[in-house]
C-alpha cells in the first residue's frame, strides 16, 4: 500500500494559498450586457444603441434617440456543473481494495444582480448636425459564481480500514466597468465615441479539504484537513473608444477598441492552514503536522487590448442581422508580489517560521470570440430577438502543477432568445440565456501522488434576463401622470426646454372703501329732573 | 492624469497598506527554513535535507544530565530521515579529555554521538573523521539503543563550539558531518560481518551493535584494518559466522584464497581455527 506523505500534499495546499488563480479572470464575456444587445447574442458593434454599449462600443451612444436611463439586470441565473473524479482522478492502488460507498456532489449556484446601467443624455438639438452624448454608466462583464461541495467514502477491503473525504470551494468574483462616456455623431453616417472606465475587481474565495483514513480496523490512521481564504481587490483604469460607420441605408459597420487597461493597484490577502495526523516515514510514528500561512501582497490586475468588428443590417420595422469577432489579445493579466509568513510545527520536529517571497505573473492568451444576432419585429410594439455567442477560456490549459488546484476553465458557448416590448414609456427587454461550458477542472489527488490532475468537467448556466429602458421625457411624463395632484411642467437637465414658469404669486386686492362710518345720533335732551 | 494621482486615488480607495512582512533572507538558524530544509550555518543557506549527512546547531551546558537542551540537527542516511531535536554534552575519559555530544530524537531511540578530543577545540573548530570503533574518537555514530542498530557512521566532518568546553559551561555548537550508511552496503541487511577490510570504517562490519553480537570496530590488527570484535569463544562470533581467532573475531579460512585481499589467512592458536587477518 502507498499512502503518499501528506507533508507534500501540504505545500501543494498552500500552493494554492498564494498563487492558485490569482483571482485571474478566466472567461472575459460571463455576463450578457445591455438589454437587445443580451438577447441578440451580444451582437451590437455595428448598429447597437443601449446600454451594453459604453463598454462594447461608445459610438452607439450617439445612436440614442434621446436621453434615457437604462437598466439591465441579470434576474436569475442558475449554474450546475459535473466533474468526473473528483477525489481520485487516477484511480485509486489496487492493493487497497478500495469500494465507494457513498458519494455526495453539490455544484450549483445561482444568483441576480443588475449587468448595466446607464444615463445619457443629448447636449445638443435634435436637428443639429452635429449631436454631441454625455454619460455615466455601470457595467459588469464579468461575474463568477462557483460553489462545490462534495464528499465520498469508502472502504479499504485490503486493508482493513475506511476513507472519509470532503472538500468545499467557493469563489466569488465580480468585474465592475463604471465611468462617463462621450460620442458623437457627424450627421446620419459616423459616429464616434469613447468611454474611460474605472474597473474595480473584488475576488472573495474560501477553499477546505478533509481526507482521513483509518486502517488496520482503527489501529491506525492518517487524516489532513487544508483550509484557506483569500480576497483581492484591484483596480485599473480602461479607457474604450469607438466608431459606427453606415455604409449603405440599412447596413452598419463599426470598431471599439478597449486599450490594456492600466492597472493602478489592488491587494491580495490570503490566510490558510493545514493540520494533520500522519507517520513519520522513517520510524511509523504518528505525528500530529501543521502549517499556517499569511499572505499580504500587492496585486494588481488588467484587461488585455480588445477590437470588436460588427456588421449589422438594421431595419427596425422588420429584420435586424448582426454579427461581431471579437479579440482578446493576450497580456500578462495579474500580478502578485508579497511576502508569505509560514509556520510549520510538526512533532519531533522544531517549528519552523518564515517568510518567502511570493511572485507571481498570471498570462492569459489570446482569444477570438463571435456575437450573431437577430431581431424580426411582429408590430412597433413586439420584436422577437434570438442569438448565439462563444465565451472561450483565455487562461492557459491546465498544466498539473500546484498553480493549477482548484483552477476551472471552461470553453462557453451559448445562445439567447428574447422578446423586446414596447409598453408605455418604457422599452422592455424579457429575455433568456443558456450557456454550455466544457473544459477542465484541477484537483489534487491528495492521496496517490500528491499532483495536481485536470478532469473533465462541464457547465450549464441559464440566465433570465430583465432590461428597461426610457426616455427622460417619457419617464417625467409618466410621473406627471401617474401623481394625485396636478404639477408644473419639470425643467430639463440640459436646459433646452422653455424655461419653467414661475410660480404666480398672487396680486394684492385692490384697496377696498373703507366701511361708512355710521353716524351718531344726537342724543336726547335729558329729562329735567333727572341725575347726569 | 498623473500616475502619482492615480496612486493617490488607489491609496485613498484601498485606504493606507499595512507594514509588510519581511521575507527571510537565507537562514541563521533552521527555524528559518522550510521543513524538509535544513540551515547551512556558514552559507547563511537554506538547503534541502541532504542525503548521509547530518547538520545543525545546538546548545548544551556540559555534563548537566539534567536536562535535555534544543537541538537543530537533522540528517538523512540512506532513506531514513532523522529529526534530532534535543541534546546532551559531556566529557568523557579519565582527565575528561573527549568531548561528547548526543542528540535525541523524541521518540524510538536514535541517537546522534559525536566525540572529539578537546585538544581538537582549542581554536573552537574540530575535524570528525571515519569512525573506526567505539573506542575511537573524532569520530560520529547514528545507533538506536531500542533496536541495537547503528545506521551509520561518520565519514568526515567538522564540530565547531563556541567556547572552550568545561563542566557546567554553557555551549552552543554546530556540527556538519557526512556519513556512511550500514544499511544494504551488499544488497542485504548484514547483522555483523567479521574478518573483511572496512575502508569506510565501521559502517562497513554490519548493522548489529557490538552490544548484542555485532562488530565493535573497524580494527588493524596487522596493516589491514578489518570488521572485528573482541572474543573468547567462537560463540562470541556467531552472529556474523566468524570464528574466534587470536582474541578477535573474523573470517574461518583455510586458505589465504578464502580472504578478501589484502587480508590473507593465518594459523589460529592451538584449538582455534584458521582466519583472515
Amino acid at each position: 500500500m502507498r499512502l503518499r506523505s501528506f507533508i507534500a500534499c501540504s505545500a501543494l495546499a498552500l500552493g494554492y494559498l498564494c498563487v492558485s488563480n490569482l483571482a485571474q479572470a478566466q472567461n472575459y464575456r460571463e455576463l450578457p450586457l445591455g438589454g437587445r444587445t443580451a438577447t441578440m447574442g451580444g451582437a451590437a458593434t455595428a448598429a447597437g444603441n443601449d446600454s451594453a454599449m459604453p463598454y462594447l462600443n461608445p459610438a452607439g451612444v450617439a445612436g440614442i434617440p434621446g436621453d434615457i436611463f437604462a437598466i439591465s439586470a441579470t434576474a436569475y441565473s442558475y449554474t450546475r456543473r459535473s466533474f468526473k473524479n473528483y477525489f481520485y482522478p487516477n484511480g485509486t492502488d489496487p492493493t487497497w481494495g478500495y469500494k465507494l460507498e457513498h458519494e455526495n456532489f453539490s455544484t450549483t449556484s445561482i444568483f441576480e444582480l443588475p449587468s448595466s446601467v446607464m444615463y445619457m443624455n443629448h447636449l445638443s438639438g435634435k436637428d443639429a448636425p452635429i449631436k454631441h452624448f454625455v454619460g455615466f454608466s455601470l457595467v459588469i462583464p464579468s461575474v463568477r459564481r462557483l460553489s462545490i461541495v462534495a464528499s465520498a467514502s469508502g472502504r479499504l477491503e485490503n486493508l482493513s480500514g475506511e476513507a472519509v473525504q470532503t472538500s468545499a470551494l467557493t469563489v466569488d468574483s465580480t468585474s465592475y466597468n463604471f465611468g462617463p462616456s462621450y460620442a458623437v455623431s457627424l450627421g446620419e453616417r459616423l459616429r464616434f465615441g469613447a468611454t474611460l472606465y474605472a474597473v474595480y475587481v473584488r475576488s472573495v474565495s474560501s477553499f477546505a479539504r478533509s481526507d482521513a483514513f483509518s486502517l488496520v480496523s482503527g489501529s491506525s490512521s492518517i487524516n489532513q484537513t487544508v483550509q484557506n481564504a483569500q480576497v483581492a481587490e484591484a483596480l485599473a483604469l480602461a479607457p474604450t473608444l469607438g466608431a459606427q460607420l453606415r455604409l449603405a441605408s440599412k447596413v452598419w459597420a463599426g470598431v471599439g477598441v478597449a486599450v490594456p487597461s492600466l492597472r493602478v493597484g489592488g491587494r491580495l490577502r490570503q490566510s490558510g492552514e493545514v493540520v494533520g495526523l500522519r507517520e513519520d516515514s522513517t520510524t511509523g510514528v504518528p505525528q500530529s503536522d501543521a502549517q499556517t500561512s499569511t499572505l499580504d501582497a500587492d496585486y494588481l490586475r488588467g484587461d488585455p487590448l480588445r477590437i470588436n468588428v460588427g456588421l449589422a443590417y438594421e431595419d427596425r420595422k422588420r429584420v435586424s442581422i448582426a454579427g461581431d469577432v471579437i479579440y482578446f489579445a493576450p497580456r500578462e493579466i495579474a500580478e502578485l508580489s508579497g511576502v508569505q509568513r509560514s509556520e510549520q510545527r510538526r512533532s519531533g520536529e522544531v517549528t519552523r517560521r518564515f517568510g518567502r517571497r511570493v511572485d507571481r505573473v498570471a498570462q492569459n492568451e489570446g482569444i477570438v470570440d463571435f456575437s450573431l444576432g437577430a431581431e424580426v419585429a411582429m408590430s412597433p410594439l413586439v420584436a422577437i430577438r434570438a442569438g448565439a455567442f462563444s465565451d472561450l477560456a483565455a487562461t492557459p490549459k491546465l498544466s498539473g502543477t500546484g498553480d493549477d488546484e482548484t483552477r476551472l476553465r471552461l470553453d462557453r458557448y451559448g445562445g439567447t432568445l428574447g422578446l423586446g416590448l414596447t409598453l408605455g414609456s418604457f422599452d422592455t427587454t424579457l429575455g433568456a440565456v443558456l450557456v454550455r461550458g466544457d473544459g477542465d477542472y484541477g484537483v489534487l489527488d491528495a492521496v496517490v501522488d500528491g499532483a495536481v490532475v485536470p478532469i473533465h468537467t462541464t457547465e450549464t448556466t441559464g440566465m433570465l434576463i430583465l432590461s428597461g429602458a426610457t426616455t427622460v421625457e417619457d419617464a417625467k411624463r409618466t410621473i406627471r401622470a401617474t401623481l394625485p395632484f396636478k404639477t408644473p411642467e419639470l425643467p430639463d437637465l440640459d436646459g433646452t426646454s422653455k424655461a419653467p414658469t414661475m410660480p404666480r404669486i398672487p396680486a394684492p386686492l385692490p384697496p377696498e372703501d373703507p366701511p361708512p362710518v355710521p353716524a351718531l345720533k344726537r342724543a336726547p335732551p335729558p329729562e329735567p329732573g333727572s341725575q347726569p | 492624469m498623473s500616475k502619482s494621482a492615480l496612486l493617490l486615488f488607489a491609496l485613498a480607495l484601498f485606504g493606507c497598506a499595512p507594514e509588510q512582512p519581511q521575507a527571510t533572507d537565507g537562514c541563521e538558524t533552521l527555524t528559518d527554513c522550510q521543513i524538509n530544509q535544513v540551515c547551512e550555518v556558514p552559507t547563511h543557506t537554506c538547503i534541502d535535507e541532504p542525503e548521509n549527512r547530518f547538520l545543525g546547531s545546538f546548545s548544551c551546558t556540559i555534563d548537566d544530565k539534567e536536562k535535555l537542551e534544543p537541538s537543530q540537527v537533522i540528517g538523512h542516511v540512506e532513506n531514513d530521515r532523522f529529526s534530532l531535536p534535543t541534546a546532551l554534552c559531556s566529557l568523557q575519559g579519565e582527565e575528561d579529555e573527549i568531548f561528547t555530544l548526543l542528540a535525541f530524537g523524541y521518540s524510538a531511540g536514535d541517537i546522534l554521538q559525536v566525540r572529539v578530543p578537546v585538544k581538537d577545540l582549542s581554536d573552537g573548530n574540530a575535524s570528525i573523521g571515519l569512525f573506526l570503533g567505539t573506542e575511537g574518537v573524532s569520530g560520529a555514530s547514528l545507533e538506536n539503543f531500542d533496536t541495537y542498530v547503528g545506521s551509520g557512521y561518520s565519514h568526515e566532518g567538522t564540530l565547531t563550539l563556541s567556547a572552550r568546553p568545561a563542566t557546567g559551561r554553557l555551549v552552543t555548537g554546530y556540527v556538519d558531518v557526512t556519513m556512511y550508511p550500514t544499511m544494504n552496503v551488499r544488497g542485504v541487511d548484514d547483522d555483523a560481518i567479521f574478518g573483511i577490510p572496512c575502508p569506510r570504517g565501521r559502517a562497513d562490519c554490519g548493522e548489529k551493535l557490538a552490544d548484542v553480537g555485532g562488530a565493535d570496530s573497524c580494527f588493524a590488527a596487522l596493516d589491514t584494518p578489518m570488521c572485528s570484535r573482541p572474543c573468547d569463544t567462537d560463540g562470541d562470533c556467531s552472529l556474523g559466522s566468524g570464528t574466534c581467532v587470536q582474541g578477535r573475531c573474523t573470517r574461518p579460512c583455510t586458505s589465504s584464497r578464502d580472504c578478501v585481499a589484502p587480508l590473507t589467512c593465518i594459523k589460529g592458536d592451538p584449538g582455534e581455527s584458521n582466519g583472515c587477518y
